[in-house]
């Protein structure tokens, strides 16, 4: 071999060496599929009453990768199709599905008592956890994920629609805030983030 | 809804006479014809195509979502009015939107449809809420919705009850 090829042989090895090595960093850097939050929104903590009336807090779900969701039972469209995608995410995770727990923070705790938010999360799935609070405990839960709403004029009837934030954040298994996911995100997406947090932890 | 049946009237055979028979059933006829032609006014059905229409059932009384997918199959553009079911006590059209961050639903009184044009009533979007349930419903049934339509038009849809992860 001549020391020209000899030269060439070892830019080609050397350019294959970077470009696998490349690669391989891509990978380990692949965004999510949800917005990266970590680091910005602040750690899970509350203190709340679930639906079975006992008070729970941040560490109850310790060990599990948490999807905080705030919204409210009367609302027919926006809560139940965001849950609903939920639910077919978790689908996807086949027996994982048991290291997530969903949730549910009612905005609108007035007409979400106990025995309405059992009912409603039983719709969805076993994984899903209904959590109200009282007003001021709701609007302080509510400030510190900067999720807003607001109770909208009632009809003649009485009845009211809530309108509030549509975000799902993401918590891995220690409590930390690591993605945020929104109305548009599909099952397939979420499911895929949330195999890549449990294996991760 | 518009209730279209004839009833049949009683018929007294007493004293009847062939002729009072005669001239019975010719006005019972006319009465009846007279009848079918208001009828067919009344629920004239656009020239729509219907699909997919779905109810997303969620426990107790909750407010639920209808769905479904409407064509303008004719020549003539419509406005869909609204929707009324003998299954809720009220149906309003919404449309979920976003304002300033939050979701929040709009009533909608009215939605043009040009001909070949297609509208969904989809989740995140248009929907029918339908609310006070007449009975309880479970995942399967078929509940008749009608939907209203401009120039005093409407068509009995059958939508079929699915589960709250439903889409």
């Amino acid at each position: 071999m001549s020391s020209i090829m000899k030269a060439r042989h070892r830019w080609l090895t050397l350019v294959s060496i970077a470009l696998v090595a490349g690669l391989a960093a891509c990978q380990q850097q692949k965004p999510w599929a949800l917005r990266d939050i970590s680091g910005i929104v602040a750690p899970l903590e509350f203190h709340l009453t679930n639906q079975d009336g006992r008070t729970v807090d941040a560490s109850s779900y310790r060990g599990r990768t948490v999807l905080l969701y705030f919204g409210y039972t009367h609302c027919p469209d926006v809560c139940p199709t965001t849950l609903g995608t939920l639910a077919l995410a978790l689908n996807r995770l086949g027996p994982d599905a048991d290291k997530v727990r969903v949730l549910f923070v009612t905005v609108d705790p007035a007409r979400d008592t106990v025995a309405v938010l059992k009912q409603y999360v039983n719709a969805f799935g076993p994984q899903f956890v209904g959590l109200r609070g009282n007003d001021s405990e709701t609007e302080e839960l509510s400030r510190r994920y900067r999720i807003a709403y607001s109770r909208e004029n009632p009809d003649r009837q009485g009845n009211y629609t809530v309108a509030h934030s549509n975000a799902v954040f993401v918590f891995d298994a220690k409590g930390n805030a690591r993605l945020l996911g929104g109305s548009d995100d599909k099952a397939d997406a979420i499911a895929q983030d949330l195999k890549r947090l449990i294996s991760s932890s | 809804m518009m209730q279209c049946s004839i009833e049949p009237r009683r018929r007294f055979f007493s004293t009847n006479t062939l002729r009072s028979r005669l001239r019975y059933t010719i006005g019972a006829g006319i009465a009846a014809i007279l009848a079918l032609f208001v009828c067919t006014a009344a629920t004239a059905a656009p020239e729509v195509t219907v699909k997919n229409a779905r109810i997303r059932l969620l426990p107790g009384d909750l407010p639920l979502a209808g769905y479904f997918d409407l064509v303008n199959e004719g020549k003539q553009p419509f406005t869909l009015l609204g929707a009324s079911s003998p299954a809720f006590k009220m149906i309003h059209m919404h449309l979920s939107t976003e304002q300033n961050g939050k979701s929040t639903m709009l009533t909608i009184e009215g939605i043009e449809m040009n001909p070949g044009e297609t509208l969904r009533f989809t989740p995140g979007g248009y929907h029918l809420m339908l609310m006070q349930r007449v009975k309880p419903l479970q995942v399967d049934d078929q509940v008749p919705i009608t939907l209203k339509f401009s120039g005093n038009q409407s068509l009995d849809v059958m939508f079929k009850v699915q589960g709250a992860e439903s889409q």
